[in-house]
C-alpha cells in the first residue's frame, strides 16, 4: 500500500493526517503484546473442511480497517480489496454485487436497497461496536450473518473518558490553547482535583463498568444508573432513578446504545436536574444528548464544561471545513464556549483497540465462511459445531431457513441415506440455522443434496463446505 | 486559675501583663478555630495560653501573588493586619513594602534576594505558598534570623492527577483533535493513538509528587519504573532502576519530578532524548530549567519524541495576561508552539482549589505557629525547634526565642542571663551557621521581662530575639 498523506494546515504547521498505512508506529512494547487477549487464535488448519473454492472468496474492506484484518485474510488465501474511506452509494452498490464478505465501520450504511444488490454476500463484519448502520433484519432474511466487536474498544473509551474528566476539571484544553496563542493564565479558580468527586455512569455495560473501575482507582466515588439490575464492581453503587444520579454526580457520563429509548435521554429537564457546577461527557451516541439543552446549561454556568466525542450528524470522511453549522446547526455556538472538549468519534480509535477488533471480527468472518460458525452474530441464530478430522469425503451443510415447523424433518429426509455425524440447529424467532456434518459422500451426492435443499420453499440460503 | 471565657481573654491579658509604655498592646484575638488547627500533640488537657510577643507592634503580614483566601482568614483570626495583593511586585516597590512587615507570604514569582531582605528590618518569617523556595535567598534569610516555610506536599495530588490526564491525552492526541474540531476539521484516526494500559511510565525523582504519580499510574494499569539519586522504597510494584539511561531506554512516558538544583539543570538534553525510546512522550511539571527545550524541539521535529506536555518554562511571565508568553520571554517560543501533540500549560500543576486551600492553611498555620509560639518545625532554612504550648497554669512564664550565631559559649551566656529564673524547658538546635534556642522560664515578673530582653539583646552572638508571654 502506498503512503497517502493528507496535509491539514493548522496553526502555522502542517501535520500528516496519519492515513499512512505502511507507517506502523513504534511505541507498543512487549508489555503491550502481553496485553492482547490470549483467546484470539490463528485458524487451525487440521480439518479438511473448506468452502467451495476459497481462492475465489472476495472480501471488501472499507473505512481504513486495521492492517491486521487485511493481513489475516490474505494469509488465508482470500481476495481482499481495501479502501481508506467509505464508498459513495452508487459505487458501493456496484462493488457489493460480487463480494462474499464486506467489512465496514460506522460510516457505511448497508440499507435494504444496497443489500438487495448483494447477491453473493454471506457475511457482514462491523469493525466497531455499533451495528445500526446495517439493516439487520433484512440481512438475516437474506441469510447474511452480521458480526461486530462488542467490547474490544471498551478500555480505549474508558481511558479517554478519564482523561476528559481530569482535563475538564483542570481546564487543560483551554489553558493549552491560550498558551499556544501567547496568553498566560494560571488561575486556580474553578479548577479541581478529581479525588473524592462523584462520577455518575449512565449505562453500566462493557464500557461503563470499565470506566467504573478506572474512576475508583483514581479515588473517585462511582454511582450508576441502568435499566437493568447490574452487579456493581468495587464500591460502585447503583441508584434507582436517573434523577438521583443527576442530582449527585459531579461528572455525568453516558454509555448507552442508540435506541429509541435513549434518544435525547439528556435534555432540558435532565440538565436542570444536574448539580450546579457539574460536567457532562458523551462518548456514546450523538442522538443521546440534546445539544441545544447542553449549550444552554453551559451558558448559564450550570455546567462547568463538557466533553463530546459523538454528534447527531458526523462527517462521513475526514477533512477540513466539515464540522460546521451545515452539519449541525448549533456548531458555531458550541465552539464559542469555554471548557468544551470536542473529539471526532475517537473513543475506540487506538492501535490496540483497532487491532483487537480487526482480529476478532476477521476471525468471526473467516469462521463463518469456512465452517459456518455463527457464534456472536448480532442478527443470526448462534450455531457452532465442533471441528473433527474429516476424511476427504465429508460434507458440512449450512442451511438457513424460515423458522416454521417441519423444515428440519424435510432436511433430514433428504439426508436420510447418509450418515449424519452431527447436527446443530438454532433459531432466533424469524430465521433458523442448522449445521449438519455428514460422511461419506460422493461428488454426485454433493450436487444432489444441494439441488434438493435448494428447492425447499422455506430455504433462505444453503451452502456446502467440503 | 479557673477556666477562662474566651471573650474576656483580651481584658485578662491587659490586666495580667501591664507594662505601660510597652509599644502597643497586641490585639490578638484567639479563637477556637485557631486552637483546633494546632496539631494535637501541642495541646494539653489544660487550656493553652495564647502568647503575645514583647516589643512588637501589631503583626503586619504582606501577602502577594493571590495567595489563597484560607490564609487571609487564618491571619485575620490571629488579629494580624493583612495586606493582600494579587500579583508580585517589582523590586523597588517590594523593598519599600517589606520594610515594616513582620511576615511575608509569596508564591513562585516574587524574588526575595539578599538585597531585598537587607531592608526587611522587622521580618520574622517568610511563607512560600507553594513548593519551591529557590526564589528566596535562604542562607541570607537564616543569617538574619528569618525562618522560611513552604508547603512541601499540599499540591502533590493535583500535580499527579494533571500528569495522568496528560499521559492519556498525549497517547490519544486529544489536544490536537479538539483544536482541529473547533476549527471544523474532522480527523478521526487511530494511527499512533494508544491505550495506556500496559505501557511503561518512567518517573525521574521519586519524592512526594513522583510517588503519588506512581500509585495513580499503577492504578491505571501502567508499569512504573523510577530513577532517583537516593535509594527509595518503591510503592506498589514500581521498580527503581539504577541509571537514568536505563529509565530512558525503557519508558514509553517519561515524567520529571525533581527540584531545581545545579545538578538538575538541563537534566534532559540532546543525549537523553536520543536515549529515549522511539515514539516516547515527555512530561515536565517540575522546573523549567530541567529540560533543554531546543533539544526537545529537535527531537520532536525528528519524530523521535511523539508528544510532550510542559507545565514549566525557563522564563515564566510574572503576571497573567495576553501576549505574555512569546519569543521575547523564551526565544524558542514560536518554534515550540508549531509542533503537533504538544500540551502547554501555564504552571498549573498545583492550581486547584483543593491544593491552594491546603497550602493556604498549611503555610499560614506554620507562620502563625512560628509567630505565636516560636515553633519552627517545617522550616526549610532554619533549625527546627519546638516546645509544647504553654498553658494557663503557667502564669509568669515567658518563652524566650533566641536566634544566634552558631559559635561556642552562647548557651552558657544565655543561661547565665536567665539564671535567676527557673528554666522549665529548653530546646536548642542549629542549622549551619545559625542556631535557635527556645526556653520557657517561669517565676518571671513583669519588670523582669524588659531586663531579660535588654540583656539578651546585648549579647554578641545574637541575631534576633523574641519574647512571648
Amino acid at each position: 500500500m502506498s503512503t497517502q498523506v493528507q496535509h491539514i494546515p493548522m496553526m502555522n504547521h502542517v501535520i500528516e493526517s496519519y492515513f499512512d498505512e505502511d507507517d506502523m508506529a513504534f511505541s507498543p512494547t512487549e508489555s503491550f503484546m502481553n496485553a492482547l487477549p490470549r483467546r484470539i487464535s490463528i485458524l487451525p488448519q487440521e480439518s479438511k473442511i473448506k468452502p467451495f473454492s476459497k481462492g475465489d472468496i472476495k472480501i471488501l474492506l472499507l473505512e481504513n480497517i486495521n492492517d491486521q484484518a487485511i493481513v489475516s485474510f490474505r494469509d488465508q488465501g482470500y481476495q481482499v480489496e481495501s479502501y481508506r474511506d467509505t464508498l459513495p452509494d452508487q459505487v458501493l452498490t456496484e462493488k457489493i454485487r460480487d463480494v462474499h464478505a464486506i467489512g465496514i465501520r460506522s460510516k457505511t450504511v448497508l440499507s435494504k436497497e444496497v443489500l438487495k444488490q448483494a447477491k453473493n454476500l454471506m457475511v457482514i463484519g462491523c469493525y466497531c461496536i455499533g451495528t445500526n448502520q446495517v439493516d439487520l433484519e433484512y440481512a438475516a432474511n437474506m441469510g447474511i450473518a452480521v458480526f461486530n466487536s462488542p467490547f474490544s474498544n471498551s478500555r480505549s473509551v474508558a481511558e479517554l473518558v478519564l482523561a476528559d474528566i481530569i482535563s475538564l476539571a483542570r481546564r487543560i484544553t483551554d489553558r493549552s490553547l491560550q498558551l499556544h496563542r501567547g496568553e498566560w493564565n494560571n488561575s486556580s479558580k474553578h479548577c479541581y482535583e478529581v479525588r473524592s468527586k462523584t462520577v455518575g455512569i449512565i449505562g453500566y455495560g462493557h464500557i461503563g463498568s470499565q470506566l467504573s473501575i478506572l474512576a475508583e482507582a483514581m479515588g473517585m466515588h462511582v454511582i450508576y444508573y441502568d435499566i437493568l439490575n447490574i452487579m456493581a464492581i468495587g464500591k460502585a453503587k447503583q441508584v434507582s432513578t436517573m434523577e438521583e444520579l443527576l442530582s449527585k454526580a459531579d461528572f455525568v457520563t453516558l454509555h448507552v446504545p442508540e435506541t429509541p429509548d435513549t434518544k435525547n435521554l439528556i435534555s432540558w429537564p435532565q440538565i436542570t436536574a444536574m448539580k450546579n457546577g457539574s460536567y457532562l461527557i458523551n462518548s456514546s451516541r450523538g442522538s443521546v444528548v440534546n445539544t441545544s439543552a447542553l449549550i444552554s446549561g453551559l451558558k448559564s454556568g450550570k455546567l462547568l464544561g463538557v466533553a463530546l466525542d459523538v454528534y447527531p450528524n458526523e462527517p462521513r470522511y475526514n477533512g477540513e471545513q466539515l464540522f460546521t453549522n451545515r452539519l449541525n446547526k448549533w456548531t458555531s455556538e458550541l465552539i464559542s464556549l469555554p471548557n468544551v472538549i470536542l473529539t471526532p468519534h475517537i473513543g475506540g480509535a487506538t492501535i490496540e483497540s483497532q487491532s483487537v477488533t480487526g482480529l476478532e471480527v476477521s476471525e468471526a468472518i473467516a469462521n463463518f465462511i469456512t465452517q459456518g460458525i455463527s457464534i456472536d452474530a448480532v442478527n443470526f441464530p448462534e450455531v457452532s459445531l465442533r471441528q473433527t478430522n474429516f476424511a476427504d469425503d465429508a460434507l458440512r451443510i449450512l442451511f438457513a431457513h424460515q423458522d416454521i415447523p417441519g423444515v428440519l424433518r424435510i432436511v433430514n429426509n433428504i439426508l436420510a441415506t447418509h450418515n449424519i455425524e452431527k447436527q446443530y440447529s438454532e433459531s432466533n424467532g424469524k430465521i433458523a440455522y442448522v449445521i449438519t456434518d455428514i460422511s461419506p459422500v460422493t461428488q454426485n451426492d454433493v450436487h444432489s443434496i444441494y439441488n434438493q435443499l435448494d428447492k425447499i420453499p422455506e430455504k433462505v440460503t444453503v451452502r456446502l463446505i467440503y | 486559675m479557673s477556666a477562662l471565657n474566651i471573650e474576656n481573654l483580651q481584658n485578662t491579658f491587659q490586666n495580667a501583663v501591664n507594662l505601660g509604655g510597652s509599644p502597643g498592646a497586641v490585639s490578638t484575638s484567639p479563637t477556637q478555630s485557631f486552637m483546633n488547627t494546632l496539631p494535637r500533640r501541642l495541646s494539653t488537657s489544660k487550656q493553652q495560653k495564647i502568647l503575645k510577643p514583647f516589643s512588637t507592634g501589631d503583626m503586619k503580614i504582606l501577602l502577594l501573588e493571590n495567595v489563597n483566601q484560607t490564609a487571609i482568614e487564618i491571619f485575620n483570626k490571629q488579629g494580624y493586619q493583612v495586606e493582600f495583593l494579587k500579583g508580585s511586585l517589582p523590586e523597588e516597590e517590594l523593598i519599600e513594602k517589606i520594610k515594616d512587615v513582620h511576615a511575608i507570604g509569596i508564591r513562585s514569582k516574587t524574588k526575595l534576594t539578599a538585597k531585598v531582605l537587607e531592608h526587611a528590618k522587622n521580618l520574622v518569617c517568610i511563607g512560600c505558598f507553594c513548593i519551591g523556595t529557590n526564589q528566596v535567598d535562604l542562607n541570607f534569610a537564616a543569617k538574619k534570623g528569618i525562618a522560611v516555610f513552604n508547603s512541601p506536599f499540599s499540591n502533590s495530588r493535583s500535580v499527579a492527577e494533571l500528569v495522568i490526564a496528560e499521559i492519556i491525552s498525549l497517547a490519544r492526541q486529544l489536544g490536537d483533535r479538539s483544536i482541529e474540531l473547533h476549527t471544523g476539521t474532522w480527523n478521526k484516526v487511530s494511527n499512533k493513538c494508544w491505550e495506556v494500559r500496559g505501557k511503561t511510565l518512567g518517573i525521574i525523582g521519586y519524592g512526594h509528587i513522583g510517588s503519588q504519580l506512581s500509585v495513580l499510574a499503577e492504578a491505571m494499569g501502567l508499569h512504573v519504573i523510577y530513577y532517583d539519586i537516593v535509594t527509595i522504597m518503591a510503592l506498589g510494584t514500581a521498580k527503581q532502576v539504577s541509571t537514568l539511561d536505563e529509565l530512558l531506554n525503557n519508558s514509553d512516558f517519561v515524567s520529571l519530578h525533581v527540584p531545581e538544583t545545579p545538578e538538575t539543570k538541563n537534566l534532559l538534553s540532546a543525549p537523553q532524548f536520543a536515549a529515549m525510546k522511539d515514539g516516547a512522550y515527555m512530561i515536565n511539571a517540575s522546573r523549567g530549567t530541567v529540560v533543554d527545550i531546543p533539544s526537545l524541539i529537535a527531537a520532536m521535529k525528528a519524530k523521535k519524541i511523539a508528544g510532550a506536555a510542559i507545565d514549566v518554562y525557563p522564563a515564566e511571565p510574572r503576571k497573567n495576561g495576553v501576549g505574555a508568553f512569546a519569543d521575547d520571554l523564551n526565544k524558542w517560543t514560536s518554534d515550540l508552539i508549531s509542533l503537533p501533540n504538544l500540551i502547554l500549560t501555564p504552571h498549573i500543576g498545583g492550581s486547584t482549589e483543593e491544593a491552594q486551600s491546603a497550602i493556604g492553611i498549611e503555610v499560614s498555620t506554620a507562620l502563625s505557629n512560628y509567630i505565636n509560639e516560636g515553633n519552627s518545625v517545617g522550616s526549610v532554612n532554619f533549625p527546627e525547634v519546638s516546645l509544647k504550648a504553654l498553658n494557663y497554669d503557667q502564669e509568669n512564664t515567658v518563652r524566650v526565642l533566641y536566634i544566634h550565631q552558631n559559635i561556642p559559649g552562647v548557651l552558657r551566656t544565655v543561661n547565665n542571663i536567665l539564671s535567676n529564673h527557673n528554666i522549665d524547658k529548653q530546646f536548642s538546635d542549629s542549622h549551619g551557621d545559625v542556631a535557635y534556642l527556645m526556653a520557657d522560664i517561669s517565676s518571671v515578673d513583669q519588670s523582669d521581662i524588659k531586663e531579660i530582653y535588654e540583656k539578651l539583646n546585648q549579647t554578641d552572638a545574637k541575631i534576633s530575639i523574641r519574647l512571648l508571654y
